[in-house]
């Protein structure tokens, strides 16, 4: 029954709709027409509440207020876009910023601090990097290796320091290679032995291996502090006076003067005004350098006669050396005008000076 | 403009209904871009009825004015917010403004009813104690209506101030067709017992 009222309703309200005439509709169902009368009257009343027209201010207005809205929205949006922009862009910024910290303290720091000396605020950068490398290597020969090549670095640093006449603490491991009185040398480095070095109680050799603390002078020796000898075990330099302290160490101290102290200064100086002057790759820097020592050394020939020879050996042990520890291309040069130096005469100054102006 | 005077047909409804679905997403890109063009055509196409559902439910054309505006402006955040309708753009309209006036109606003292409308429905001229009467019979209504419960108000709303048909208020009240039939029946039977009583009031 009331489903057929809810439809009756709902037929009169569409037939009224349409424009049909409140009698004709109610004739069509004749058994409800009371209660349907009563219904439809109040749906007409309620139209009454019903507004006509939308008045065109209020239409106009009210869309005026909700386009400015959508274009606030829109300001608003690229804004808050921007600000987003702004906003993810730091956290971007930084984390790539302290990403790039690492990967550049790991290489740029370390790589300054490639050149640090006992002493030089760089120098525990240096030495904790090496730390680091060897932390790195599992494989025990190349760890090893790398040990080696660590206490070579030592070496060097010793002659560096040396050679600049600066008063450091060392230490480094090495092997006697001779001893006059109180004057050794260990793998290459002059060591004084003076009345207040500790020494151990089994007597040092040449050909022991030793662990010297000491501090560089002016002299251009170490004065020993503590000698400790090692025991057989530890990784050594390789007992041949150090090849790659080198060429200027060994021209230096093979003529065992003051004058050859200048002139690897001047080497030094030399190689320097190259860093100055160009701003060149590393390793272009690293074979300009030991180019420029090679010419030193070449110099140092013309100098001394006597040791001539021996200065164009040093170069090619040098070179020969360089080859071991940097990378192989530009050594491949290094290597063809070393020979080209052999080849032609030791003393001819000329193809000394040709070669100086090609590398220049 | 898209004023509705004459109430839908059915059949031009499902037409309406056809071209919204297939709008619709046109529609809604639009709106998601803030499209002004979109925006202002969405609004000439439902505001009317927007703007109607409301004054028919508060009796108050500021008002009404007010929260229909409102109600397009939380269609623009919804978009953006991709938390708005995704195809019945004209039963989340309403909808909204069916919520919009209840809370109008929860927050603000129910003030007493004025006469809406200045003129008459027929546009004859009438006399000035038929205007009486007249004004009198809405305010009995609208006093009447305002007791109804809100569903029965917003099918009134929809069915005789929007001019909707059964599917339309169905589709935004989202109930079925049967249910919708049976809740005119209950608010028109309502609206009239009270206006009944309020005849026997007086």
């Amino acid at each position: 029954m009331n489903e057929k009222l809810y439809e009756a309703l709902e037929v009169c309200l569409n037939d009224l709709e349409t424009g049909a005439d409140l009698e004709s509709v109610l004739t069509r169902f004749p058994e409800m027409k009371d209660d349907l009368l009563l219904l439809l009257e109040t749906s007409r009343q309620a139209r009454m509440l019903a507004i006509q027209t939308v008045p065109e201010n209020v239409h106009h207005r009210s869309k005026a207020r909700v386009l400015q809205h959508a274009a606030g929205m829109r300001e608003s949006g690229t804004k808050s876009r921007r600000q987003r922009a702004i906003f993810t862009f730091p956290r971007l910024a930084i984390s790539l910023a302290i990403a790039l910290l690492f990967l550049l303290s790991g290489t740029s720091l370390v790589r300054a601090s490639n050149g640090a000396l006992p002493g030089d605020n760089l120098y525990p950068v240096k030495r904790t990097w090496e730390d680091v490398r060897l932390l790195l290597v599992f494989n025990p020969s190349s760890r090893e290796e790398l040990e080696g090549e660590f206490e070579q670095e030592r070496l060097h640093e010793i002659d560096e320091l040396l050679a600049e006449g600066r008063h450091e603490t060392i230490a480094f491991a090495g092997v006697v290679t001779e001893q006059n009185g109180d004057l050794w040398v260990v793998s290459g480095v002059p060591v004084q032995i003076t009345p207040y070095s500790q020494l151990p109680e089994t007597a040092v050799t040449v050909g022991t291996s030793i662990m010297l603390e000491g501090r560089t002078n002016a002299k251009g020796f170490v004065e020993a502090e503590r000698v400790q000898i090692l025991g057989s075990s530890i990784v050594l330099p390789t007992t041949v006076p150090t090849e790659i302290e080198s060429h200027e160490d060994t021209s230096d101290h093979g003529n065992s003067g003051s004058e050859t102290n200048d002139n690897s200064g001047q080497d030094n100086d030399n190689s320097g005004q190259d860093n100055d002057n160009s701003n060149q790759d590393d390793e272009e820097l690293e074979s300009l350098s030991n180019e420029n020592q090679g010419d030193g050394g070449s110099e140092d020939n013309s100098d001394g006669i006597d040791s001539g020879s021996n200065g164009n050996d040093n170069n090619n042990s040098n070179e020969n050396q360089g080859d071991e520890d940097h990378s192989s291309e530009d050594r491949s040069g290094e290597d063809s005008n070393s020979e080209d130096q052999n080849g032609s005469s030791d003393s001819e100054e000329g193809s000394d000076e040709n070669n100086n102006e090609t590398h220049d | 403009m898209d004023i509705r005077t004459q109430p839908v047909s059915p059949k031009m409804t499902n037409m309406l209904s056809q071209t919204t679905l297939a709008d619709a997403q046109f529609e809604l890109d639009g709106l998601q871009k803030l499209d002004a063009q979109v925006i202002g055509a969405v609004y000439d196409r439902y505001f009317p009825d927007v703007y109607r559902f409301v004054c028919y439910r508060l009796n108050d054309e500021q008002v009404a004015e007010d929260i229909s505006s409102d109600v397009f402006v939380r269609l623009l955040e919804a978009v953006k917010k991709r938390s708005g309708p995704r195809t019945n753009l004209k039963g989340w309209l309403l909808a909204t403004a069916s919520h919009a006036a209840a809370d109008y109606l929860r927050h603000t003292y129910r003030r007493p009813t004025e006469a809406l409308s200045e003129t008459m429905p027929d546009g004859s001229a009438p006399s000035l104690t038929d205007e009486v009467d007249r004004r009198e019979m809405v305010a009995s209504v609208r006093q009447a209506y305002n007791s109804l419960t809100p569903e029965q108000q917003n099918v009134l709303a929809l069915r005789f101030g929007d001019g909707f048909s059964l599917d339309e208020t169905a589709a935004v009240l989202q109930k079925n067709v049967n249910a919708i039939k049976a809740l005119q029946f209950r608010a028109l039977a309502a609206l009239q017992r009270n206006i009944i009583g309020e005849v026997a009031d007086e």
